[in-house]
């Protein structure tokens, strides 16, 4: 008898081991200073470098997401394309769960699991794929990929249903259309001279805007609305001149964060009674908050009372880009403020709060199902065992419990935080662009480019600056 | 008892997922067998509809109208662009060369090459004129200029939720006259596919 109570403890702490299994984010050390120096090759072979010891099998979905982008703006954009499409590819393939692998995720715990990406990745994969297209000038091209953006953000809307009344009650913003998609596809139908289809787009670009108040607000001010007055942004390219569109990438996006929820359990139940505060800044995050886990008994047949554990939800944080105006000057007299036209950041915290809270009862009862497994475990150790085993099996259950739902903060690092966007028409020649990102008065990045204009067409010229605070 | 046999059962899963092999296995296959994995447009629906519409456009009148006003010849024809306007990357290269084949192996029509195939047989030509034989070089300025462009897209229509998918191809072809741009053949060929993908596997 003591023999079983002995082997009971071993696989306690080998579970305590597996569920100890966090997420890493070594491969991202000393990253941020290279982006903002714009030296994306650098940091693309730090990725590819800790390709295996970083990634693995597991985290291709990762790996393909971050070099793909970083190829991107290193303007590979044939690999980038090749990376971006392989993301792609295994986050649709990921949609099938391989139940013998949840068995493992669900027993020990989310990091296990293979990384099947987030909604927001699977929809601005596409995009920056039609960037890349339209860099290679294969407008065709970026035309499919603007049309499996429309696609899968469609898919999205039915995606999280919420069936908990507590949690319904809390209204959560959907996002249900992509003004930055919009005006990708409104680009397209310019350059193929499709004025009717372009207008289509461009009324649904502002109604993208005007439509969906909690998405379409700006990053470096949450309080303040992104809007766009109707004469902004027009279909038609003026006679006799060029249209340069600019778009403007600034900041990183959103990391992934532990919000700790402690959990009392009751006699055939549990309750949450307490919130912690954030990580790492504090009571400010519950602020931010767009899901405000409401506290609530749940019934869980057989749970034993008076114990506590603790149950981790990631949640997606913003991060604050360090500019916040960028300008577009040309041949060093017309100048023009470019708009913000999407908050991505935005868009993936409103996405994934619609996930969590759509799974939000669901991971409670399962915590307590796994802590309420792992209790009879303990009290069998502790009566074949006694003694020195029962104090070490006791002490695994709770912290097992605990170490078992530890949220799963994998997120692909290298999307951008918000675009801007803006177009000048410009007379048929050669012109010096300058793209500035200003931070109140002080310049902190900018980029210049030549471009030949010819009457009546329409280019497009992309500009980036990572630099988040 | 049972307890203790759950928990050995859930240690079990754990491993077996860690111990997971994959294998990969290569059978060859007739090139016509229609095999479909990812839902997406693929060959079979490339040269089935070629087949298809081909077939339709040598049925119709516009073959005799023009060897009646044409003393028997046979109609020229080249199958220009065929714009891809749906949500897949389409290979559209291999459909125009499904719908050369068709074209050709009809026996009703005569086919000239494409805009690339042209210029690369013109600078063949081209370097004849100054290094072949005399009687074995060929003429300059002697091609059959083609009577008719084919020319079409493809568009497709998504209707998605979880794990299921229906996607309506289009493929709409037309036939001009190249000299007077009357249209002599307007074809229309739909395909509609349900993709399911299950949530779970074993």
């Amino acid at each position: 008898m003591f023999q079983r109570g002995s082997i009971i403890s071993i696989m306690l702490a080998a579970a305590l081991f597996f569920a100890a299994c966090g997420t890493s984010k070594a491969q991202y050390a000393g990253v941020d200073d290279k982006l903002r120096r714009g030296d994306y090759v650098s940091v693309a072979k730090q990725i590819n470098d800790l390709k295996e010891k970083e990634y693995g099998e597991k985290n291709r979905v990762l790996f393909y997401l971050d070099l793909g982008m970083l190829m991107h703006y290193a303007g590979q954009y044939q690999q980038s394309n090749e990376l971006l499409t392989q993301a792609e590819n295994a986050i649709e393939e990921l949609y099938t769960v391989s139940i013998s692998k949840e068995a493992g995720a669900a027993i020990v715990n989310d990091n296990t699991r293979e990384y099947s990406g987030e909604d927001y990745e699977d929809v601005y994969v596409n995009i920056f794929k039609a960037f890349n297209y339209l860099a290679l000038n294969d407008a065709e091209g970026a035309a499919v990929e603007a049309k499996k953006v429309h696609i899968k953000i469609n898919k999205l809307k039915d995606k999280y249903p919420i069936e908990d009344e507590e949690v319904k009650k809390q209204e959560l913003p959907v996002f249900k259309e992509s003004a930055l998609a919009y005006y990708m596809s409104m680009l397209l139908y310019r350059m193929e001279k499709a004025w009717d289809d372009a207008e289509i787009d461009r009324k649904k670009l502002m109604e993208a805007m005007s439509g969906q108040k909690g998405v379409y607000i700006k990053l470096s001010n949450p309080e303040e609305a992104i809007t766009l007055e109707d004469e902004a942004l027009a279909t038609a390219i003026p006679e006799g001149k060029g249209v340069v569109s600019v778009v403007s990438f600034n900041g990183l996006g959103p990391e992934k964060m532990a919000r700790i929820l402690n959990i009392n359990t009751l006699g055939g139940g549990i309750n949450i009674s307490s919130r912690l505060d954030d990580k790492k800044d504090g009571a400010k995050a519950d602020v931010r908050a767009l899901f405000h886990y409401p506290q609530m008994r749940i019934p869980i047949p057989l749970m034993p009372p008076g114990y506590n554990f603790t149950v981790e939800f990631p949640e997606m944080v913003s991060k604050r880009p360090m500019a916040h105006r960028i300008e577009v000057v040309v041949d060093g007299t017309q100048k023009m403020d470019l708009f913000p036209i999407e908050n991505i950041s935005r868009v993936a915290e409103v996405t994934f709060a619609q996930k969590i809270a759509s799974a939000y009862v669901k991971t409670l009862i399962r915590a307590g199902v796994k802590f309420a497994a792992a209790v009879v475990a303990s009290e069998a150790a502790n009566k074949a065992g006694g003694g020195l085993v029962g104090a070490i099996t006791r002490f695994g259950t709770s912290t097992i419990a605990s170490a078992t739902e530890k949220a799963d903060l994998r997120l692909s690092y290298f999307f951008p935080g918000e675009a801007f966007a803006g177009e000048l028409a410009l007379d048929p020649g050669e012109h010096q662009v300058t793209v500035t990102y200003y931070y109140g008065g002080g310049v902190i990045h900018q980029e210049k480019k030549t471009v030949t204009v010819k009457e009546g067409d329409l280019q497009v010229l992309e500009t980036f600056y990572l630099g988040s605070r | 008892m049972k307890k203790w046999t759950v928990l050995m059962l859930c240690v079990a899963v754990i491993f077996s997922v860690s111990c997971a092999s994959q294998s990969r296995k290569v059978t060859r296959t007739a090139s016509d067998e229609a095999i479909d994995l990812s839902g997406r447009w693929n060959d079979t629906d490339s040269r089935l509809v070629a087949e298809e519409m081909i077939r339709d456009v040598l049925s119709r009148a516009w073959i005799d109208d023009f060897n009646g006003a044409n003393e028997g010849k046979k109609p020229v024809v080249i199958v220009g662009r065929i714009r891809n306007k749906s949500s897949e990357h389409i290979a559209t290269d291999v459909f125009i060369k499904d719908l050369e084949r068709e074209l050709i192996n009809g026996g009703r029509i005569k086919f000239v090459a494409s805009k690339a195939e042209r210029s690369e047989l013109r600078s063949e030509k081209e370097d004849q004129q100054s290094n072949a034989t005399e009687d074995s070089a060929k003429k300059l300025a002697s091609e059959t200029g083609a009577d008719f462009m084919l020319q079409g897209t493809i568009s497709s229509v998504t209707d998605a939720v979880e794990g299921q998918k229906v996607v309506f191809y289009q493929v709409d072809l037309e036939l001009v006259n190249i000299e007077s741009n009357e249209k002599v053949w307007i074809g229309s060929k739909k395909i509609k596919k349900v993709v399911e993908q299950a949530k779970s596997k074993w």
